[in-house]
């Protein structure tokens, strides 16, 4: 089911679970739920029943999982491709997950692959191209998809959109759901000029599944969304911005390299819990 | 793949095949300077290409850093410059692991012509190729 009048599952806070941290991350006090990347999964396993045992362990806990696909490339020219799309179904399947998520990104194109998350022109044009892809999407997904901001370093000259206006008429013409990266939306402000508070008007709050918090770092005034450096100030400011528009269903934190000890995660992790509950702490 | 999803595919409305034709011409077009190099294509901005670059770059030099670490090792110092000549000569083929050995192989082949005395060289032909270990005399074979 795809419909905006599906209620959205209360989601908690969470972190993205991933193999260097795995036993950090079941130990970690009072953590609602994860995320995994898709494409780390090993599908054949995943047919076979079998999940990573961390994995296996949360979800006997009640930790709720979500498959969050980086490869997909939903933004891009082609149709989406079946395979990729079949990975994040049966991902879905196996992990009893309530969604799955993706971005609204190209991520090849030519015959090349990018390695990374890339803009779309956010055109008529396009919109059209992408609405399709996201239906066919949907169609292939035993669950609700969610659809995510990305931290890009250029605009097309083709933009008639912001990416809050085009994420919002997404939502209008096949009710895909919104993952909010307000790390994502902080690296625009600072690269692009994105009015944050304007940008939170577009988008259409009420189809926010959850919201990505990561860290990033600032060289010689362009950020750099690195998810391996500690979240600012500035990234949980624009949390609390959102959440002073509406209280997210989820909120989890994205942390990729240079793994700072257990404590300072769990640190993280309450910061976002102080925002959510209404205080903006230092971190 | 659903039948809907083969219905979607057969029945392509006439006008969405020309956005997606548009569309993929664009979005080949830009990658292609991202990955490769080259003047920032009509209608951008040539500072904001750059840094895209740049980011591409990060990324890619940074995951085979992380699925291969033994090579940013052995580099050290190098690695880094070495990786952006690398990554000037095209975008990546396969995965990361892929990526590496590609990177090592064209870095030992670097040094054999630019720097044979380099002392790293060595420990990447190695990396590259362990030594097999022994075989077991004993061992029959079966016809």
């Amino acid at each position: 089911m795809t419909s905006a009048a599906t209620a959205l599952p209360r989601l908690g806070v969470g972190i993205g679970w991933r193999a260097e941290i795995d036993t950090v991350v079941e130990r970690l006090p009072g953590l609602d739920w994860v995320e995994v990347v898709a494409e780390n999964l090993c599908l054949d396993q995943l047919r076979a029943g079998h999940l990573p045992e961390s994995l296996r362990v949360l979800r006997e806990r009640g930790v709720t999982v979500v498959p969050h696909g980086v490869a997909l490339g939903l933004g891009g020219a082609e149709l989406p491709d079946p395979e990729r799309l079949s990975r994040l179904a049966t991902a879905a399947q196996a992990l009893d997950a309530p969604l799955v998520s993706e971005h609204l990104a190209f991520v090849r194109a030519g015959g090349v692959e990018a390695g990374h998350l890339l803009p779309v022109p956010r055109s008529r044009d396009s919109l059209r191209v992408i609405a399709e892809n996201v239906r066919i999407a949907q169609q292939e997904l035993p669950v609700p998809l969610a659809l995510e901001n990305i931290a890009a370093h250029l605009a097309w000259p083709e933009d008639e959109f912001t990416e809050g206006e085009f994420l919002a008429e997404l939502v209008e013409r096949t009710g895909v759901r919104l993952l909010v990266d307000v790390a994502n939306l902080h690296t625009n402000r600072v690269n692009l000029g994105l009015d944050i508070a304007a940008e939170l008007d577009r988008l259409p709050l009420e189809a926010v599944a959850y919201v990505h918090v990561a860290g990033g770092i600032e060289v010689d005034g362009v950020w750099h969304d690195t998810h391996a450096h500690p979240v600012t100030e500035p990234v949980l400011e624009v949390l609390a911005r959102l959440c002073e528009r509406a209280l997210p269903p989820g909120v989890l934190l994205e942390r990729d390299d240079h793994y700072p000890p257990p404590a300072e995660l769990a640190g993280e992790l309450d910061a976002i819990r102080a925002v959510l509950e209404g205080r903006l702490e230092h971190v | 793949m659903s039948e809907h999803f083969e219905y979607l595919v057969r029945a392509g409305d006439p006008e969405l095949v020309v956005a997606r034709a548009r569309l993929a011409r664009r979005q080949a077009e830009l990658l292609a300077v991202l990955v490769s190099g080259g003047p920032a294509p009509e209608g951008f901005d040539p500072e904001q290409v750059r840094v895209q670059t740049q980011g591409l770059l990060a990324k890619r030099r940074d995951t085979v850093a992380r699925v291969a670490p033994e090579v940013a090792r052995i580099l050290g110092d190098d690695y880094l410059p070495l990786f952006r000549r690398y990554a000037q000569q095209g975008p990546a083929v396969g995965g990361y692991r892929a990526d590496a050995r590609a990177f090592a192989e064209w870095a030992v082949d670097w040094a054999a012509v630019g720097a044979p005395h380099t002392p790293w060289r060595p420990a990447l032909e190695r990396w590259l190729r362990p030594a097999e270990p022994p075989r077991r005399r004993w061992r029959r074979f079966h016809g």
